[in-house]
Order: structure tokens, then C-alpha cells, then sequence
């Protein structure tokens, strides 16, 4: 078992986060410890990490994959969970959690995300790359592998590993503050899956792209129900068909900086 | 004609651009006088600009048209060359310009435009108020005066039009992709205001269409099929233009 028979260990990783990231971490207080990877911080994140956990990494990873990979590497718990700076845990789906991981019979199971455009919760439509509606953020030490990718790394699991149900209770996630803060998102996606792909070696074509770019809009906007959510769900469907075209098109047009 | 005999004016527009600014000015040295219009600057722009001239008007603007408006006004020149931040004139134009004034068949000239996405100049493909061809640069004091739009304010012309120069004047308008998308957002966050100012935004399955009204004008009209991916993404964003200002009019209330 674990080296200090830990059941459950929060981990997160944080780029300068140091408006959000104390409201994030007195979410985390049932988990037996909090794991606090610091990459490449600048500002106060890292004092106030310290005054939640001492378990606190600084480092520079260039990779997100390789990142969150240290994060469960450094984590001494049977039981990981994983959460992002704009994220926050509800007390309810805390108590869910420690209840879950005493009973269950599963290796893994995926978390529900409310996702907030400022302060609106949007519900439907995300997907294809450009935002999660679930994710699989629960999970016991050594059966989820993150992928090299520097954008929405590949996972790998551990061969056997048994996916469960989902949780009743839903993280909330405040995604964008407004409509810039989601055409910067799209930007900086983008940006980083061009580099993915150069290295890669295969950018895609041009055509396969443009269709891609009416198919994701298909699937996000009317399969996922986007067009509930009327002007957002409209922007995620047209962002997440953008992202496949703008990573090639900067693969292609632009060189590596 | 104007109080100092000045034939020709230039006039710049800097909002904190201490890093092109000499280059700018280096090359408007062809005029009798330069006037930069200092917006809001925190930076060293005016102790470059102090280099080149000393017509220096210091100020704050919230309205485009109006800081133009008020460097116009301050012209002595009979004659006014406009040029923006990231724009560089050539000695062709410069020589093109000064042979214009001296035998003028109008009172306002179009001066064309070449357009640089970094190194790459992209020629076909602009428009729908994402990128200009060519515009109204060299007029007599007087004829020109800037609308009150935050963006892209419309031009009250009382003159006769001349005939178009000949040579381009240089647009350094996106380093790359990314520039691209976060002019794309700067433009329609100031134009959701317009729009909002306005009363009347517009209606969504309206703005849904015009996605590819102005699409195929771009990249089909405009040949910016030409240009391949660069082409594209202009029309991408020019289409994506009205669509995105009145979302964010409808779904942002400005703050």
C-alpha cells in the first residue's frame, strides 16, 4: 500500500494562479494531502500554496502531459484526484468522493463539469477539444498515464484498469470570464497543437480541416445540445470547429518562434 | 492658404509606440512639418517623437475619430498625409505625394495599401472592415473629418476625389496568426459598444448569414483564395466580425 497509508491526495498544477488559487484549495481540505506543482511561477502562487500543504514542487515543464505526470508520480495517496486552478469542489461532492473511494469496486470514474462563462453556468454543447463536459479526475495511483502532447494530451490506462460510474456531484469550472477570454483560449489552443503537430510531422490538409471545421460544429452545437445555450453555445461549436483549421493553418504558414 | 505657407502636413496617431516610432518618423522627413498625437502614452513615444518635431499634441481620447479629428485641426499644411502606427512610406510615394500636391486634380487621394502578415505580403483577399486596400490618406485641410465610431469611425468627405496613387504605401498589420485573432477581438469588443451606443444590434440569424456573405466576398470576390491560408483567415475573420460584435453586445453588457 501507500508509504504512509494516505487513501486520497488532491493534485494540481498551477502557471501563476494567485487570484484564484487559494479559493481553489480550501475547496480541497478532505483530501489527506495536497500536491501543488508549481511550473514556472512568477508571482505569489507558491506562498500560498505553502500555506495549504507542504508537499509544494517548483519546476519547468514544457510539456502539459510531462507535467501532470510528475504531479501523480509526486502524489503518496491510493487515490488521486486531479483538479485545475479554475476549478472549484463543492463540499457535497468532497463528501461523495471519500465516500466513493472506500466503497468502490472500480479503478477510475469521471467527474461532471459546470461549466461558467463569467457568471453564466453553460451547460451543453462543449467538446471537440475546445471543452470538457466530464472528465476522468478520480482514479487510483498508477492506473492513468498522461500523453506527450503540449494540447489535451492522450490518455493511457493501465491495461485491466475498470472505468466506474460518474459521480452524482459536479465540479464547477469558471472556463472563460467572457467572449475575449474565449478567443484567447482558441488562440493559445491553437498555438500549441501547431507545435504538436510540426513535431508530429503530419499537419493534416487543408480540406480535411474545412470539413472538420462543419462537422465539430455539427456535433457540438446540435448532438451536444449546444443551441440550448443560444450566443455561447453558438461560440463553443464555432471555436471548437476552428481548432483543428487555425493549428494547421499555423503549423503550416508559421515556424516555430 | 495656411498661416505658416505650409504645403504638406503629416500626421500620426501613437498610442504608446516607442518601439516604431522613429521609424515611422524617419521616414515623413519628405513633409514641411509632422504633428504626432499623443493618446495616453506611458511609454517613451514622446521623447522619440521630440526627436523628429516638435508638433506634438498630448492628450486622451476615447474615441478614434476624434483623436484624429483634433491632429487634423492641428495641421498647418495645406495639405494632409494621414498615416497609422505600423505604416511605413516608401521614398516612391513620398516623391508620388509632394508631385501630387503640386498639380492636385482633386481635393482627397486614395493611396493603396500593401499588406504584411510578417514578412509575407498579402495582397488579395481584404475587406469587411478587417483590412484595408487602400484609403483616403492625402487630402486639403478641411475636406476630411472622422465620424465618433470606437471603430472603424465612417469619414465625412466634402471634397472632389482625385485620382488613386500609383504607389502602395507598406502595412505591417499582423506579425501572425495569433495578432490576427486578438485584432479580430479588440475590434469587435469596440464595436459591440458601437453597436450598443447605437440602440440596435442587430438580429442573430442576420449576423449568421453575413458569416458567409462576407466569407465568400473575401475569399472568393476578393480572391483572397489567392493567398492561400493567409487568404483564408481573412476571410474567416472578416466574416466572423459582425457575428462576434453582437454577441458580445448582447451576451456582455459593458461594464
Amino acid at each position: 500500500m501507500s508509504k504512509v497509508g494516505l487513501q486520497l491526495s488532491a493534485v494540481i498544477s498551477v502557471r501563476n494562479e494567485e487570484a484564484q488559487l487559494a479559493e481553489c484549495l480550501e475547496g480541497l481540505s478532505f483530501a489527506d494531502e495536497i500536491v501543488v506543482l508549481l511550473d514556472k511561477c512568477t508571482d505569489g502562487s507558491g506562498d500560498i500554496a505553502r500555506t495549504f500543504t507542504d508537499r509544494v514542487i517548483d519546476g519547468a515543464w514544457e510539456v502539459e502531459g510531462d507535467r501532470r505526470n510528475a504531479g501523480i508520480e509526486a502524489c503518496r495517496g491510493q487515490w488521486i484526484f486531479e483538479i485545475d486552478a479554475d476549478e472549484r469542489v463543492s463540499e457535497a461532492l468532497g463528501l461523495e468522493i471519500r465516500a466513493l473511494i472506500s466503497s468502490t469496486l472500480f479503478d477510475w470514474h469521471e467527474i461532471l463539469v459546470d461549466n461558467h462563462i463569467g457568471d453564466k453556468l453553460v451547460r451543453w454543447g462543449w467538446g471537440a477539444s475546445y471543452g470538457k463536459a466530464a472528465y476522468p479526475g478520480l482514479f487510483k495511483k498508477g492506473v492513468k498515464v498522461w500523453g506527450r502532447n503540449r494540447v489535451h494530451p492522450p490518455l493511457t490506462w493501465a491495461d485491466g484498469a475498470k472505468k466506474g460510474p460518474q459521480l452524482e456531484n459536479r465540479i464547477s469550472h469558471l472556463v472563460d470570464r467572457n467572449i475575449s477570454d474565449m478567443i484567447r483560449r482558441l488562440d493559445s489552443y491553437s498555438t500549441a497543437r501547431a507545435k504538436d503537430l510540426r513535431q508530429s510531422g503530419d499537419i493534416g490538409t487543408m480540406g480535411s480541416n474545412v470539413r472538420r471545421l462543419f462537422s465539430r460544429f455539427i456535433k457540438c452545437y446540435f448532438f451536444r445540445k449546444g443551441y440550448r445555450e443560444g450566443g455561447y453555445g453558438f461560440l463553443i461549436a464555432l471555436f471548437a470547429g476552428l481548432y483543428p483549421m487555425l493549428s494547421h493553418l499555423k503549423a503550416t504558414l508559421e515556424d516555430e518562434d | 492658404m495656411s498661416k505658416d505657407g505650409l504645403q504638406l502636413s503629416a500626421l500620426v496617431v501613437a498610442h504608446n509606440e516607442e518601439a516604431q516610432l522613429a521609424a515611422r518618423l524617419e521616414c515623413l522627413s519628405f513633409a514641411d512639418e509632422t504633428v504626432v498625437v499623443l493618446d495616453k502614452c506611458t511609454d517613451d513615444s514622446k521623447t522619440v517623437a521630440m526627436d523628429y518635431t516638435d508638433r506634438l499634441i498630448e492628450g486622451s481620447w476615447e474615441r478614434d475619430g476624434e483623436r484624429r479629428n483634433a491632429g487634423i485641426e492641428a495641421c498647418l499644411g495645406a495639405w494632409i498625409f494621414e498615416i497609422d502606427a505600423d505604416e511605413r512610406v516608401p521614398d516612391a510615394l513620398a516623391g508620388e505625394i509632394r508631385a501630387v500636391i503640386e498639380s492636385p486634380d482633386g481635393d482627397i487621394f486614395n493611396i493603396p495599401v500593401d499588406n504584411y502578415v510578417g514578412d509575407r505580403l498579402v495582397r488579395h483577399g481584404w475587406g469587411g472592415l478587417f483590412g484595408k486596400n487602400g484609403y483616403p490618406g492625402l487630402f486639403r485641410k478641411g475636406v476630411k473629418v472622422w465620424g465618433r465610431e470606437r471603430v472603424h469611425p465612417h469619414l465625412h468627405v466634402s471634397g472632389r476625389q482625385g485620382a488613386d496613387l500609383k504607389t502602395p504605401i507598406s502595412h505591417y498589420i499582423d506579425r501572425d496568426i495569433s495578432d490576427m485573432l486578438m485584432r479580430l477581438d479588440r475590434y469587435t469588443t469596440l464595436r459591440a459598444l458601437d453597436l450598443a451606443d447605437s440602440g440596435d444590434i442587430g438580429s442573430f440569424p442576420n449576423m449568421v448569414r453575413k458569416i458567409f456573405s462576407r466569407f465568400w466576398k473575401c475569399y472568393v470576390s476578393r480572391r483572397g483564395y489567392r493567398e492561400g491560408g493567409h487568404g483564408f483567415v481573412i476571410a474567416l475573420c472578416a466574416a466572423l466580425y459582425p457575428v462576434l460584435s453582437h454577441l458580445k453586445a448582447a451576451l456582455e453588457p459593458a461594464p
